[in-house]
């Protein structure tokens, strides 16, 4: 809405003409044109004056709310697709992914993954190289190859590796549970080491060995151990 | 009776029927005689027209009496230029009219009983360009300030202050020369 500055003392144009007479009756003229009866009131008008709505304005309020309400519908259409979206492309937090799931799998014919229909997540590829010698793209803590279970396996005497801290306190003989211990932490490469002050017969064949987690080796270990 | 009308500005704002009805009879005469005057096929209805948009939106205006008063004018010339528009695009087909036809001519009788009317001075307006003629008209009419006036036909306060000026000037040359110089209809034909 504009605001009107209204200037009281701005002379109105009749006043600065008024010094011409035929100016002068002009305007007189001109403002003699107010002086007509009042226009009748119309229905639309009386219905205002006794505390009505006019139509236009309720109209317009109407659909001013309808717009409101469309903006929203629309706002809440385009969030509820980008979150089903990034659910079906399983890249939500787990939490979220998880109610999400449970929501659109219920309620349409639609799938969505469930991470707990979903086992853990097993192949995670290493893009870095790091001190321990890792080459990008090979895989980690893959049973079964890795040098602390290789090196048990080949423990004839089965003695239990290095890497079961909490392992049988009557261990095998020679087996330096304690280096092992430090070694897996540092890598199964250095375990390697451990395993063969500790026994002669554990060959700590693992030069292969690409682990970066001495835990998860120690524990194949034990399982070869006990296999033994 | 300014006082009052501001009491009533303030009252129909707050959504006071009666004192919504008093600025209507302030100020519909003025409205109507406005809008025939610029041509409006039913200047009565125009009027309700008006004040039904403009009475409805007064929590909205400010400026008391005379923002009230500036805000109908707008209004009104805003569904003005609307309808002339619009009958320049959909010409109305109606009888013919022998009284209504500018292009008779009137008897010596008639012209005598124009004279002595009102009409005859108020024709010269007619001569005025169109933006001329409503700066004068608001402004004397409506009683506008020159930036009410500017803000009602949307042109800058410089620009309606030049107009007024072309006006009056124009104005001035046409009341004096009219009477007695018969190629004063043709000068003035040149400001259309």
């Amino acid at each position: 809405m504009t605001e009107y500055d209204h200037q009281e003392d701005e002379p109105m144009i009749s006043d600065t003409a008024l010094d011409d007479p035929a100016l002068r009756d002009l305007f007189a003229e001109l403002g003699a044109l107010a002086d007509r009866p009042t226009p009748p009131i119309g229905d639309e008008l009386a219905a205002l004056f006794a505390g009505a709505t006019p139509l236009a304005a309720a109209r317009s309020r109407r659909n001013k709310a309808a717009k409101t309400g469309l903006i929203g519908l629309v706002t809440a259409g385009i969030l509820a697709g980008g979150v089903t979206a990034a659910a079906a492309a399983n890249e939500l937090p787990t939490p979220a992914q998880r109610i999400v799931s449970r929501v659109i799998n219920t309620l349409t014919p639609l799938e969505i993954p469930n991470p707990d229909e979903q086992g853990p997540v097993e192949h995670q590829t290493d893009t870095n190289i790091d001190d321990n010698g890792d080459q990008p793209g090979q895989e980690v803590d893959q049973p079964g190859q890795d040098g602390t279970e290789q090196g048990d396996k080949s423990d004839g005497q089965g003695g239990q590796s290095g890497g079961d801290q909490s392992g049988d306190p009557a261990g095998g003989s020679g087996d330096q549970g304690g280096s092992d211990g430090g070694a897996d932490q540092q890598g199964s490469g250095q375990e390697t080491t451990g395993d063969t002050n500790g026994e002669s017969g554990d060959t700590g064949t693992s030069g292969n060995d690409s682990s970066g987690s001495g835990t998860t080796g120690g524990q194949q270990g034990t399982n070869g151990s006990g296999q033994n | 009776m300014t006082e009052e009308l501001e009491l009533a500005v303030a009252a129909a704002a707050a959504g006071d029927g009666e004192a919504m009805r008093t600025l209507y009879e302030a100020l519909a005469s003025r409205v109507a005689g406005y809008l025939e005057f610029r041509g409006a096929a039913d200047p009565d209805g125009l009027t309700n027209d008006v004040f039904v948009r403009v009475l409805p939106r007064m929590a909205e205006i400010t400026g008391g009496w005379p923002g009230f008063r500036a805000y109908v004018f707008t209004v009104a010339h805003g569904k003005l230029v609307d309808e002339l528009r619009s009958r320049d695009r959909r010409p109305a087909h109606t009888e013919y009219d022998a009284n209504s036809d500018p292009r008779t001519h009137a008897s010596a009788e008639d012209q005598v009983l124009d004279r002595a009317g009102s009409s005859d001075v108020l024709a010269v307006l007619d001569l005025l360009p169109e933006d001329q003629r409503a700066v004068v008209t608001l402004r004397v009419l409506g009683e506008l300030t020159l930036k009410e006036t500017a803000v009602t036909i949307g042109r800058s306060e410089v620009a309606v202050k030049k107009l007024q000026s072309k006006a009056l000037g124009s104005l001035r040359r046409l009341l004096s020369t009219e009477p007695s110089d018969p190629s004063a209809a043709t000068t003035s034909e040149g400001l259309r």
